[in-house]
């Protein structure tokens, strides 16, 4: 964030607006700290409408949005004006140029509109199951969302977030965070669910190259 | 896939909470490019 501030010091102009939004999904109030002392506004997307729409799965991201409302660039996962790769297309568009192409997302992972919106229903589900104080009934409905869509590391994080606070706050434990994606992605893909690396087929010979998707129970 | 769709198109129509009671609908940001950041405090 104090990347964004300095940004928005250094460049603000009245021709542009930075808008932060939060997608904290289990507690709108835990942005609050974050968004406090800067000038600009912070939306929360508890209900995770704005990832519904997009189908994006990871933070931080970047979306530039034109005069008419039109999206002219995003970069969903890795976004950071501090990376050399994002912030020429901000600094072009900013400036009122075209920002140029949107990064190809490395993920060829696509669930249908179907799938989004029974995950994003259940998100939804586990945030009013959480308001209403029953834990474990919605981590229940985040782990339900996450084995239609084990890639969605929003989810991931969030379920982690509400069982072990401890790796949370006050700083965020990333490593913990990378042996733990390992040790909950091993348990999955041996359970079926597969996700974005796909699953080998037991009648596809190892040789052959080619992953297909595995349906998930 | 999930990009590529959305470049070139409208941002959708969603109104949002801010941190101070109010609600920002992004139809309202017409007229202004706008920077959206999104993140999360994990």
């Amino acid at each position: 964030m104090p990347g964004w501030q300095r940004f928005s010091e250094e460049h603000q102009r009245p021709e542009w607006k930075l808008v932060s939004v939060a997608l904290d999904h289990a507690d709108p109030e835990a942005p609050r700290p974050f968004a406090a002392p800067y000038a600009f506004p912070t939306v929360v997307d508890a209900g995770g409408e704005l990832a519904r729409h997009f189908g994006f799965k990871a933070v931080p991201n970047g979306v530039l949005v034109d005069e008419a409302g039109v999206v002219r660039w995003a970069k969903f996962g890795g976004f950071s004006i501090d990376n050399a790769d994002d912030l020429p297309p901000v600094q072009r568009f900013l400036a009122g140029e075209d920002p140029g192409p949107s990064p190809v997302p490395d993920d060829a992972y696509a669930l249908g509109a179907l799938e989004r919106d029974l995950v994003a229903t259940k998100v939804r589900l586990g945030r009013a199951l959480l308001e209403g104080g029953r834990q474990d009934e919605a981590v229940a409905a985040w782990r339900e969302a996450l084995r239609l869509d084990p890639g969605n590391f929003t989810i991931r994080k969030q379920i982690w977030s509400v069982e072990h606070p401890e790796k949370f706050y006050p700083t965020i434990d990333f490593a913990w965070q990378s042996a733990q994606l390992a040790v909950e992605r091993e348990a999955e893909i041996a359970a079926g669910v597969c996700g974005p690396d796909g699953c080998p087929l037991p009648w596809v010979a190892a040789s052959a190259g080619s992953t297909e998707r595995h349906a998930t129970g | 896939m999930q990009n590529q769709s959305a470049v070139g198109l409208p941002f959708p129509d969603v109104a949002l909470p801010d941190l101070n009671g109010g609600v920002l609908r992004f139809t309202d940001l017409r007229g202004t490019r706008l920077f959206l950041f999104m993140w999360a405090s994990w």
